[in-house]
């Protein structure tokens, strides 16, 4: 009896481990690679690819940003880049789960993303582009996923950092870095907005998971502290907007197809940074 | 400032038991770990005391982080004891405070209910958290209806000097994590005598999981010894 059960038990795990089409169950237990090692790979990338400067004559200009395309399906994806294009954004930024992690999704991303002359895009993974070993694939097409860019206008310069959340924690290494980052360099700029995937506040009961309370409150001590404008964050799927007085926190829509709220955010910079949510 | 006042709420407190023929039991611990919010080491030192009154217990503890800038935590609850058709429960009303940095704290407030067995412990909740400012501002930001668990299995029974016991929950004296970040413990504990006892215990937290992609978070152990004094 103890080995029928023994047998059923195996099974289950099998099938369990076994990927399926969406999602990776191995993730559970154990990661192709950790933060620390991602963390590493962008910071190699980094030292022979520059942060990246644009530079803009106007004193006003906008960014496309969204989360959780989860590509699979394009149509959402393809009317984001396009209103972009045609409204004349200065970037796209897409804050992880860009990708289901599969290669022949990161090949219809790879497809799709509009070229550099048309428009800058920035990316970062979230834990479904990590899936399948998805990591080797986000890093042999767009590089790091840890890095910061600015925006130069004819009066001011804004900052731009880009996080690792993809492991629901950013790691020792990534998190000392941006720490470094935050003391060198952000009196040098205006405003300064950080992107990362795993939204920090549980508005609502879901099964998806934040960063540990302890990782919580450092981020939330360091963004005070420094003077972070905004954290524009995904993975909840759900809109939601919190402020501790200098600092808003912004959970975008989900952009898949198929999505009754599907929504990106269209952010105006000047000398206020004003959001606008736009459903598709 | 802070040390200053929980030390004169506990001189007195210390005096109300005599009074009512109370229990206390006093709680010393340190934790030394390591987590990935700095490359180095983390440590922390607590104290707690507990009132035992017939079916009563009234607990208020301190938790200082051991650093240049040192920071405190205090939590304070009240719990009742019942038995219902002989199963013993017992129910818990807790407020912890936690100064995380010296601009921002965090308080949770909410209810535990636990259910004992010779060699189980389940405890189920829910808190109350508020992330706030400690300037005078009204952005805070709150979480609601966040679950709590605790399920420990103990090898020997409470008559037994020694136990071991495996716990998975997502709190601790001065941390309740989202419901969907559990940790992990092993303790083990020894009765030198009917008064005092000494623990230790090693825990651990991933992050990630329920993302289907877990890292590491981090480790700490505890070293704990516990006296109990009868009035």
């Amino acid at each position: 009896m103890q080995y029928k059960l023994l047998k059923l038990i195996g099974f289950i795990s099998i099938i369990g481990l076994t990927s399926c089409e969406k999602i990776d169950l191995r993730g559970a237990f154990f990661s192709y690679q950790t933060v620390n090692e991602r963390f590493e790979e962008s910071m190699e990338w980094n030292e022979e690819n520059p942060f990246k400067e644009i530079k803009t004559t106007n004193e006003a200009y906008s960014f496309f940003v969204m989360a959780d395309s989860h590509i699979g399906g394009i149509e959402n994806f393809q009317t984001f880049t396009k209103n972009a294009i045609s409204s004349k954004a200065l970037a796209l930024v897409m804050v992880g789960d860009i990708t289901t992690g599969r290669i022949k999704d990161y090949e219809t991303l790879s497809q799709n993303i509009p070229h550099e002359d048309s428009i800058t895009s920035f990316l970062m993974v979230g834990n479904h582009d990590i899936y399948f070993d998805g990591w080797k694939e986000f890093y042999k097409r767009f590089g790091s996923s840890t890095y910061y860019f600015w925006v130069k206008t004819p009066k001011a310069k804004d900052l731009f950092i880009c996080l690792d959340s993809g492991s629901g924690t950013l790691g020792d290494k990534q998190l000392q870095w941006l720490k470094d980052l935050l003391q060198e360099k952000r009196n040098l700029y205006r405003h300064c907005i950080v992107f990362t995937h795993v939204n920090f506040f549980r508005t609502r009961h879901t099964g998806s998971t934040n960063p540990v309370v302890d990782e919580l409150q450092t981020l939330m001590d360091l963004f005070y502290t420094y003077n972070v404008n905004f954290v524009i964050m995904g993975h909840d799927h759900i809109k939601s907007i919190e402020n501790l007085e200098k600092t808003t926190y912004i959970t975008l829509d989900a952009i898949l197809d198929g999505f009754s709220q599907a929504s990106y955010l269209k952010l105006s910079i000047d000398d206020f940074v004003e959001n606008e949510f736009v459903n598709l | 400032m802070y040390l200053r006042s929980l030390n004169n709420i506990v001189f007195l407190i210390f005096f109300i038991p005599i009074y009512i023929n109370a229990q206390i039991d006093v709680r010393l611990q340190a934790d030394i770990g390591k987590n990935n919010l700095s490359l180095h080491a983390f440590s922390n030192a607590a104290v707690m005391t507990s009132f035992y009154f017939t079916k009563n217990t009234f607990s208020i503890g301190s938790q200082l982080t051991i650093s240049d800038n040192p920071l405190p935590a205090f939590y304070i609850n009240y719990t009742r004891n019942i038995e219902i058709y002989k199963q013993k429960f017992d129910l818990k009303a807790f407020y912890t405070f936690d100064m995380f940095s010296e601009k921002l704290y965090e308080i949770n407030r909410g209810l535990l209910a636990g259910y004992i067995l010779p060699h189980f412990t389940f405890k189920i909740g829910t808190n109350f958290r508020t992330y706030r400012i400690f300037t005078n501002s009204d952005s805070t930001i709150n979480e609601n209806f966040n679950f709590m668990y605790l399920v420990t299995y103990y090898i020997n029974s409470p008559a037994s000097n020694w136990n071991v016991g495996i716990t998975l929950t997502n709190f601790d004296f001065f941390l309740i994590n989202q419901e969907t970040n559990p940790m992990f413990n092993i303790e083990t504990f020894y009765t030198i005598t009917p008064h005092l006892k000494v623990l230790f215990e090693a825990w651990y937290i991933s992050s990630g999981a329920l993302n289907l992609s877990v890292n590491p978070f981090g480790f700490y152990f505890r070293t704990a010894c516990v006296c109990n004094i009868n009035y």
